[in-house]
């Protein structure tokens, strides 16, 4: 297992080098250096040049590439902005934690509501609470979450003030505060999760049931917890995968779901990077959402293997 | 004959599958009982209704079926009057059973030994450490070398007839009154089907498990058991002692199953075969269902539904048994 | 001799894709998908016909007028008619979801047939290495920072101007390739393998036509699945981008430009702003949905296809 962990882990770092060149080939590739964005539109060709040798930007694309790789790798420094001259770790480590905070909130509700919902579902196949929750299911995952958020602010945030319609209150105002204030955005991101999780597990979950292997559990007279955990621990490999790739993907929805809220987190800051034309400050950005998404499906692999040993014997 | 105390008892059972207006008998009627420390063996080509008999005693049907009349009594009490929980109990403590597929029957996902200490302990309240002990016991009894050590494996890491021992290492744990057997050996190799029937027959002996063997192998059935019944089309159409019926079949579907068991003594030529095909679903009540197959088919077998004769320890339904 | 010479050169007896529709249409969640799904079709077709008003025409005498029987969705801040902007902006929609699925089918279906058919040789190990690493980027993430990055700008192709929705188009048709490729790969090696196909090779049929005729109406089933389900995915994609600032530009109408405008209007009361174009991305993702769910009943009942999860 540790082999298969060590290649695929491998495997994401080429990835993930692969497809942060191709950004940076992109980001060269636009006309427009921000040399022009920092100096003002009345400087001069020569000064523009000036600037451009100066940060390295007149060197061809790979070396520059190289050198950006180098310094990530040796001293894990994602650079400096060019437009504002700060620091791109400072920058991330403002933002991130923000935005992790809402992501892991918003799926640990996710994952617990899809997997009570879907097991029930399949428990009780058939039955109208089966029915109400596959409705919901079909729903949540049709319904987008940006809109979902703007109707909970327009429903409790400005007639009733139960929750603020935006912003995030600080811990050291008061941890229930803090947690009241992500309370929608959170619902608003996890919703569509909770409902494409619950939908695999009760297919999983009823799948699985219907099993030889959980026909011998009742013959011998487990009684129905166990069966339950004899099901589930089948049952949920496929969603823990999917569950784990989601966690990668609700960052991305986290940046939509953070502009509705007025959340200082990544979004502002790949946002503000793209109007001001700070590729840099972009680069930084996605690169750090692709390596949390590629880390999410490592673990994603991981927790597979540990699930399901036959799958561990098996070299992918 | 002086019949042992009976374990398991069952009288009338029809069980149905389908919905309530159109629903369909695979189980017509059938009685017998199974006596404590006897093997019994239950016969019948697939589509005759065994395994939904099985099934049915256990009150494990499948969705859609259900038991339509009928009672099962173990020790002289009901059944079907159990809720879901009392009837739990009774599976693994009183009543057990194995199935035919060993690549499926066992949890995937689960050490053995998880499974066979989680077995011991839903009935017996014992520790973790003592269940281990007994667990290992239990592999040791059924012919796993190195027991103690293969309690951490998985299923996959043993061959089809290791897993159809552990199976019935689980099925066997709590030491049932009665193990239902269906079709154990099927999925199996020739070589080791031998072993398993071996190993049934051990057990029999060490822990005076009754059993009831379901296959279609009158063969096998015929290694193991005292008494066999034979089934089609969902009812019992004859059961005797081993070697009464081998001796004496009398009913026009035992005579064709012994024709067809290939001998070495045969000489070349065709195999026999029994021409035709089992009714489907829904056979006419009010006729022999064996009737399109029969050699001795005759105008009364149409028309009315043949008695069941019985006599010291045999029964038959054929109306050439009953004049 | 030639009883056996006329099994393996036959296809495999399976009907027709076209002569499943029927048996589709029988599904209530796919019939529903379906009505829906053309109801959608038909307003965005018909637009022009059916809008009430025109979705562009400012009248700031009746900005932001609550819903009532001239306007019946209400008219935004600059007085158009949220009903017509709403019928009109099904169209960037319905064409980001659509033109995206045709261009990702297109690629992934060929490049998965052509390496499930060449199975064992380089082309394949490429392609499969290829699409593990696309399946590295996080959908959303990366279509957001491109389209940033390249900037808003319509795109001039010849004499042709599209509007900025073209890259998200062009973009989310990349990114869906990796999905139906992998989809179309694991159909088209199975199917590889059969007998029907080894016997055309030896009726000496040329590659191509093999692959085309022979084996691609046989992984075509769970793509079909897929491509209806990813159209859901892909519209809403589009409002997310649109909703960011980098998707369809102001002033022609889309669901998702008008969420962002009316995220404005929030503490002021104009709820309709808020409540129309979220309802109509909604219905129509069920829609794209539900067709889908019912399709996948028919057509891939061993759930081959992947959830796809954005």
């Amino acid at each position: 297992m540790i082999r298969l962990f060590l290649r695929r882990a491998g495997f994401s770092v080429l990835a993930l080098l692969m497809v942060s060149l191709v950004l940076f080939v992109l980001t060269r590739a636009i006309p427009g250096s921000p040399a022009r964005m920092v100096l003002g539109f009345d400087a001069t060709d020569a000064q523009l040049q000036q600037f451009d040798h100066e940060n390295g930007l007149d060197r061809p694309v790979l070396v520059q590439y190289g050198v950006w790789v180098g310094r990530l790798m040796l001293h894990g420094d994602l650079g400096k902005s060019l437009v504002t001259g700060l620091s791109m770790n400072q920058r991330v480590a403002a933002t991130l934690p923000v935005t992790l905070e809402l992501v892991v909130l918003a799926f640990s509700f996710a994952a617990v509501l899809s997997v009570t919902l879907g097991t029930v579902s399949a428990f009780f196949e058939g039955t109208a609470a089966d029915h109400a929750a596959r409705i919901f299911a079909v729903v949540g995952v049709s319904v987008p979450g940006f809109w979902l958020a703007l109707l909970l602010i327009l429903l409790f945030a400005v007639d009733r003030s139960w929750f603020p319609a935006g912003g995030i209150v600080p811990v050291s105002a008061g941890l229930s505060a803090h947690l009241n204030s992500l309370i929608l955005p959170a619902f608003s991101l996890g919703v569509f999760y909770t409902a494409i999780l619950s939908r695999m597990t009760r297919s999983s979950l009823v799948e699985v049931l219907g099993q030889d292997y959980i026909r011998t559990a009742r013959a011998i007279g487990l009684p129905r917890r166990l069966i339950l955990r004899y099901a589930l621990k089948n049952a949920l490999v496929p969603v823990v995968t999917v569950g784990a790739m989601s966690f990668g993907y609700m960052f991305g929805w986290a940046l939509v779901i953070e502009t509705v809220f007025n959340i200082p987190g990544m979004s502002g800051a790949l946002l503000t990077g793209i109007n001001q034309r700070d590729f840099a400050l972009v680069q930084a950005v996605v690169f750090v959402f692709t390596l949390i998404f590629l880390l999410a499906n490592l673990v994603a692999d991981l927790a597979n293997a540990w699930l399901n040993p036959r799958l561990a014997a098996e070299v992918r | 004959m002086n019949l042992p105390e009976a374990v398991v008892e069952v009288s009338g059972l029809h069980v149905a599958f389908g919905p309530a207006g159109s629903a369909v008998e695979v189980v017509r009627g059938v009685d017998f009982s199974v006596g404590r420390g006897e093997a019994v063996g239950l016969v019948g080509e697939s589509g005759s209704g065994k395994s939904m008999t099985a099934l049915g005693i256990m009150r494990l049907l499948p969705r859609g079926s259900r038991v339509a009349a009928g009672s099962v009594r173990l020790n002289g009490c009901s059944l079907h009057g159990l809720s879901d929980r009392e009837m739990s109990s009774v599976r693994g403590r009183d009543i057990s059973m194995i199935f035919q597929d060993p690549l499926t029957s066992l949890n995937p996902a689960f050490t053995i030994g998880r499974q066979l200490t989680d077995a011991i302990r839903t009935h017996q309240a014992i520790g973790r450490n003592a269940a281990l002990d007994r667990a290992a016991e239990l592999l040791a009894l059924v012919g796993i070398a190195g027991p103690r050590a293969r309690l951490a494996a998985y299923p996959h890491e043993f061959s089809g007839g290791m897993r159809q021992r552990v199976a019935i290492a689980i099925a066997v744990a709590c030491q049932p009154k009665l193990l239902i057997a269906d079709e154990p050996t099927t999925a199996l190799d020739v070589t080791v089907q031998a072993q398993v029937v071996e190993l049934l027959a051990l057990l029999r002996e060490e822990l005076g498990i009754a059993i009831l063997f379901i296959s279609h192998n009158l063969d096998l059935v015929a290694e193991i058991c005292d008494r066999v019944m034979v089934m089609y089309a969902g009812e019992i159409v004859e059961a005797n002692s081993v070697h009464a019926l081998f001796r004496n079949p009398r009913h026009p579907y035992t005579q064709q199953l012994l024709r067809c068991i290939p001998r070495l003594s045969d000489g070349r030529g065709e195999l026999p075969t029994i021409p035709g095909a089992p009714p489907r679903f829904g056979a006419r009540p009010d006729s022999c269902a064996f009737a399109p197959r029969c050699d001795y088919v005759h105008e009364r077998c149409w028309h009315t539904a043949p008695p069941v004769r019985a006599d010291a320890g045999s029964r038959v339904a054929c109306w050439l048994a009953s004049p | 001799m030639t009883g056996v010479q006329e099994q393996i050169g036959r296809r495999p007896d399976r009907p027709a894709i076209w002569a499943r529709l029927p048996a589709l249409l029988g599904g209530a969640t796919g019939c529903a998908g379906g009505v829906l799904v053309l109801f959608v079709v038909v307003c965005a077709l018909l637009a022009p016909l059916i809008a009430p008003h025109s979705p562009v025409a400012i009248d700031l005498q009746h900005k932001l007028a609550a819903p009532d029987a001239r306007f019946w969705f209400g008219t935004d801040q600059a007085g158009r008619d949220v009903l017509s902007r709403v019928i009109w902006g099904a169209r960037p929609s319905l064409q980001v979801g659509l033109v995206a699925v045709v261009i990702g089918t297109i690629g992934g279906v060929a490049l998965g047939l052509v390496a499930g058919f060449y199975s064992g040789g380089w082309f394949e190990q490429a392609v499969m290495r290829a699409l593990d690493a696309m399946a590295a980027v996080p959908l959303l993430v990366w279509a957001i920072a491109i389209v940033g990055i390249v900037g808003v700008d319509p795109v001039l192709i010849g004499p042709f101007a599209f509007g900025n929705e073209i890259k998200v188009m062009a973009l989310l048709g990349l990114l869906y390739i990796p999905g139906l490729a992998r989809l179309t790969y694991t159909s088209a090696l199975v199917e590889c393998q059969s007998d029907y196909v080894a016997a055309r090779r030896l009726q000496g049929v040329g590659g191509w036509r093999i692959m085309l005729g022979d084996v691609l109406p046989n992984c075509l089933s769970p793509v079909i699945v897929q491509a209806t389900l990813l159209v859901a995915v892909g519209i809403i994609i589009e409002a997310a981008i649109s909703f960011v600032g980098l998707g369809v530009q102001p002033p022609t109408p889309s669901w998702g430009t008008m969420l962002a405008e009316a995220r404005n209007y929030l503490f002021s009361g104009e709820w309709w702003l808020s409540l129309f174009p979220g309802l109509a991305i909604s219905l129509t993702v069920i829609a794209f949905n539900l067709l889908g769910d019912g399709l996948r009943d028919v057509l891939d009942p061993r759930r081959n296809t992947a959830v796809f999860t954005t």
